[in-house]
């Protein structure tokens, strides 16, 4: 299945772009898309996903607009937003 | 009562059913607390003024620089070098002298917090650090005050309504801050002198919709601002039933060490930025910092330091850490001219084991220029 990985915050900064997308098995998780895109965009990865593999608690993710948990499964088309946390003021 | 010179001062609010006599008495007795007079404070803070809200409290400990006025509408050049909440308190009554200005030229801190809060209803967060983030939020819950939030990153912004009865607080989406130094603040990464204003004003739209009780206020939303694809997004956003601050069980119940929490004093490169100002005022009630000037020794006969201080020059500071063993468990204040030179001290001292640090910002220079504007001034 297809899903588009929208950026937000500064890993759009240290992607260089705002929109992606990855395929990924039926019955995927959110999970599994973040660790997917942490393999495929190495700039990304430490952003995303700690050393023992387990995703960034910092971060923020939305699918559809909606707040999910990691564990979550994913549809065909679904869009997870992906935003790191700012502080500027 | 309004009287005659209010009637037609907030006539266009009286033309909204809406607001109207009633709502325009609520705002002239309302008490909002702007945290943070930068980017965000500024257009918040006058937009709430010129609204007519009675009692505006504005804390700030940090002067006017110029790279402030980019975006930080509320002052002039003439400004520069001035107490930030007085240049802007004095604006503010000049823009409308129904709003009685309350000013705290000091910094938020786990101590004060309650202090400052205690008289007001509504936060606006426009502070610019993780640590402060956490404290603003964490004094909101824990003193029943709803936090209407904003932040910026470059062209990006974030808006929310926190600690409301009805919604999530910070801690519900962001239970974790970042690693120290991994997210860069404005002052490293940029932003667009424009955003803050329209981020600014969305936050104090959302005071004056709380106040009134009108519209959908941003709880359980977080809104997103993308200002380069010109963009607004809300995101449904939940209250967190485990939350350790406003969740079932909470286990925050007092304010925390925020520098401690944000990992600020203990991470490599992750050290506190003050200004010399607020080292001056932190010095009257600490006696555990370390004043550590690593500028030549030339320097120093022509540019007085900050009182008594260690010199070691940065060249030479890695041959003679020994000096410093004593200090070990210390906070060491490192300064330079421009702030620069004592970053690398820091760092040193960090991969040294000593933990505790804090950098002059702008350096010993910025703190003479202000002392020099100041008496040009008259002061
Ligand atoms: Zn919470």
């Amino acid at each position: 299945m297809k899903i588009t990985i929208e950026l937000w915050g500064q890993l759009k900064q240290v992607a260089g772009e705002s929109c992606l997308s990855l395929e990924l098995p039926e019955g995927a998780t959110v999970q599994d898309a973040i660790r997917l895109l942490a393999s495929q965009a190495v700039s990304l990865a430490s952003s995303l996903v700690e050393e023992d593999g387990t995703c960034r608690p910092s971060n923020l993710v939305f699918v559809n607009d909606h707040q999910i948990l990691l564990s979550d499964p994913l549809q065909d088309g679904n869009t997870i937003t992906l935003m790191s946390p700012i502080a500027g003021g | 009562m309004l009287s005659k010179e209010q009637l037609n001062r907030y006539h266009r609010h009286l033309l909204l059913p809406e607001v109207g006599l009633d709502g325009q008495e609520k705002l002239l007795v309302a008490r909002v607390l702007v945290v943070g007079l930068g980017g965000l404070g500024c257009p918040a803070a006058l937009y709430l003024a010129a609204a007519g809200i009675g009692h505006l409290g504005l804390v700030d400990f940090d002067r006017v620089d110029e790279s402030n006025l980019q975006r930080q509408v509320l002052y002039t050049d003439e400004d520069v070098g001035r107490i930030k909440v007085e240049a802007a308190a004095q604006r503010l009554v000049a823009l409308n002298p129904d709003v009685q200005i309350e000013a705290f030229h000091e910094r938020l801190t786990a101590e004060n917090a309650e202090r400052i809060f205690t008289h007001y209803d509504y936060v606006l967060d426009g502070t610019d650090t993780f640590a402060s983030r956490y404290l603003v939020n964490d004094a909101c819950v824990l003193f029943g005050k709803i936090n209407v939030y904003g932040s910026l990153f470059r062209f990006e912004g974030q808006v929310s309504v926190f600690a409301h009865p009805a919604g999530p607080c910070y801690r519900c989406l962001f239970p974790v801050p970042p690693n120290p130094g991994e997210v860069p603040n404005c002052a490293e990464a940029g932003v667009l002198g424009v955003l803050p204003g329209q981020i600014g004003a969305t936050q104090a739209t959302e005071v004056l919709k709380l106040i009134l009780g009108m519209g959908e206020p941003l709880v359980n939303r977080l809104l997103l601002f993308d200002s380069l694809a010109m963009e607004w997004r809300s995101m449904r956003v939940a209250r967190n039933s485990a939350c350790p601050v406003c969740g079932d069980l909470p286990t925050i119940t007092g304010l925390v060490d925020y520098d401690e929490f944000c990992g600020n004093l203990m991470e490599p490169g992750g050290f506190v930025e003050m200004t010399a100002e607020e080292i001056l005022q932190l010095m009257e009630t600490r006696n555990d910092l370390l004043l550590l000037d690593v500028r030549e020794e030339v320097e120093t006969r022509a540019v007085p330091g900050l009182g008594k201080s260690t010199l070691i020059p940065l060249g030479q500071l890695p041959a003679r850490l020994g000096e410093l063993v004593a200090f070990r468990d210390k906070t060491i204040v490192a300064y330079c001219a421009a702030g620069i030179r004592s970053r690398k001290a820091l760092e040193i001292l960090d991969q040294n084991g000593f933990s505790k640090g804090i950098n002059m910002t702008g350096g010993i220079n910025r703190y003479h220029g202000n002392l020099q504007r100041e008496r040009s001034r008259g002061k």
